[in-house]
């Protein structure tokens, strides 16, 4: 673009100045140059300017927060718009490494690379705050007759379920066990799932069902296993 | 306490009942017996306590997935992330309504950032609504009966998105369960390029998703179908996912 060797020799503030100006073109669907955004762009991310950060904030944090709303999990999220606005712009500054920079070449590919960061923002707000186990991991009722459920369902760290599984997986006998255990525990898939997705490797359901009823066993008599699991009780 | 009809249900046939492959059997002894429906409620217990002590335990965090979408990742990282996504339905629609999320705007494209030799195998479709008659396959004519409330059809794919040419079409139809009216069952079929590479419908499976929630799962039949029962009414996903291919139909309605 005509503009990129004007915008790299220019004062940021000026800068921001002509990206905002180009932006306002860009949403009046009229002609309008990239480059000194991109620059701005540049200068947060590669150089770890603040100053240029702090006018993207001004210039595209409305753009943002559209976005934010239009979300489908925003409004079950019980969050204000403006807390995944500036989630949505950390997690592009700390993502956003002078190594991974020169993959861009255009706006639009940063602007979705952010709104990409307002999904992950709200997402895993979602899923940390709101509805960290999906309904289905639960049996709630045998025959008509409630579960108790015996483990609290409120936040339970990712890094802690991962620190759980490591010590799991040390315990496990080769890839059979693994692939029972990662499948049926971890994401929730049914026995006759699992066969289907891994017909070479078990001889049908059943030793799927065997394997799944061994392992659990075994797994009950390790009593450092069973305190690290009640622990989180 | 005992049991009220011996013998008593093995673990195995206990562990059946909570997976939805017990037989009716199975299902008329823990409605008479109290003392196996207490041991079918503890291991359930145990189940429920290791499933969310575990839950998503190995999935790679927001930020990777959505680098893995921009081709951001290393070709290492690309490959486990390809792995996973291959079986773990949580990540695959985290990445698939992502897509959707950013489909407005401009994304890298591949060339540009992805390493030659490992350029990404999952193939990424969203279906869209078409019109026209629903063609029934032999296996849904074959569902358990129920008047047809509506059927539809979706189209993912084309010469531009498929690469080898040709559309994947789903065909779906939603039908009153004569036995519960309140329910509806849910039927569909996957026709199309991909599905005919393989001889069998090996390593497909359709996920049920009803506002940001896994409500089913079900691998596809020999012949590509799939049955959800029990639903409400109501507006699901469907994400069908065979080897190194994703499509997700964002709106089913179920009436």
């Amino acid at each position: 673009m005509a503009s990129d060797t004007m915008a790299v020799r220019m004062d940021t503030t000026d800068l921001a100045q002509y990206c905002a100006e180009n932006t306002q073109l860009f949403f009046a669907r009229k002609e309008h140059d990239d480059g000194f955004c991109f620059e701005l762009f540049r200068r947060a991310m590669v150089k770890k300017a603040e100053d240029a950060w702090n006018h993207l904030y001004g210039i595209f944090a409305s753009l943002t927060a559209g976005w934010v709303q239009a979300h489908t999990l925003f409004a079950a999220c019980d969050e204000d718009v403006d807390f995944f606005v500036n989630e949505a712009f950390f997690r592009m500054a700390r993502a956003c490494t002078p190594e991974k920079f020169p993959r861009f070449s255009r706006l639009a590919q940063l602007l979705s690379y952010l709104k990409a960061c307002v999904h992950g923002a709200i997402t895993d707000h979602y899923e940390r705050r709101i509805a960290p186990f999906p309904e289905g991991v639960f049996i709630d009722e045998i025959a008509g007759e409630p579960v108790e459920r015996s483990v609290d369902a409120a936040v339970t760290a990712r890094e802690e379920r991962r620190e759980l599984w490591e010590a799991l997986r040390e315990r496990l006998n080769g890839e059979k066990e693994l692939v029972v255990v990662e499948s049926f525990y971890l994401l929730d898939l049914k026995p006759r799932q699992i066969f289907a997705a891994h017909p070479g490797l078990f001889t049908d359901q059943q030793e799927v069902y065997q394997i799944k009823g061994n392992l659990l066993r075994r797994l009950r008599r390790d009593t450092e296993l069973q305190k690290l699991l009640h622990q989180r009780d | 306490m005992t049991c009220m009809d011996p013998p008593e249900l093995t673990d195995l046939q206990l562990a059946m009942y909570l997976n939805d492959d017990a037989d009716a059997a199975i299902h008329a002894h823990l409605t008479r017996c109290p003392f196996c429906r207490d041991r079918a409620k503890e291991l359930a217990q145990e189940q429920n306590s290791l499933r969310t002590a575990l839950h998503r335990a190995n999935c790679p965090d927001a930020d990777t997935l959505r680098d893995y979408q921009f081709g951001l990742l290393s070709g290492h990282e690309t490959g486990l992330a390809e792995l996973h996504l291959q079986v773990c339905p949580y990540c695959t629609h985290h990445v698939a309504t992502l897509r959707e999320f950013v489909a407005d705007l401009e994304r890298l494209e591949e060339h540009d950032v992805t390493e030659p030799s490992m350029l990404r195998r999952i193939r990424w479709y969203l279906a869209n609504a078409v019109d026209g008659g629903l063609r029934l396959g032999p296996s849904l004519g074959g569902v358990r009966g129920g008047r047809d409330e509506s059927s539809a059809s979706y189209a993912a794919g084309g010469s531009s998105e498929a690469g080898e040419g040709g559309e994947i079409r789903i065909d779906t139809a939603v039908r009153v369960d004569t036995k519960r009216p309140e329910q509806r069952v849910l039927v569909g079929s996957v026709i199309g390029p991909g599905t005919e590479i393989d001889d069998v419908a090996v390593g497909w499976s359709a996920d049920l998703w009803l506002n940001g929630a896994l409500i089913a799962s079900e691998p596809l039949d020999d012949l590509y179908s799939f049955r959800f029962v029990n639903l409400r009414p109501g507006s699901y996903e469907i994400i069908l996912s065979g080897p190194n291919t994703k499509i997700r139909v964002p709106a089913v309605a179920v009436k």
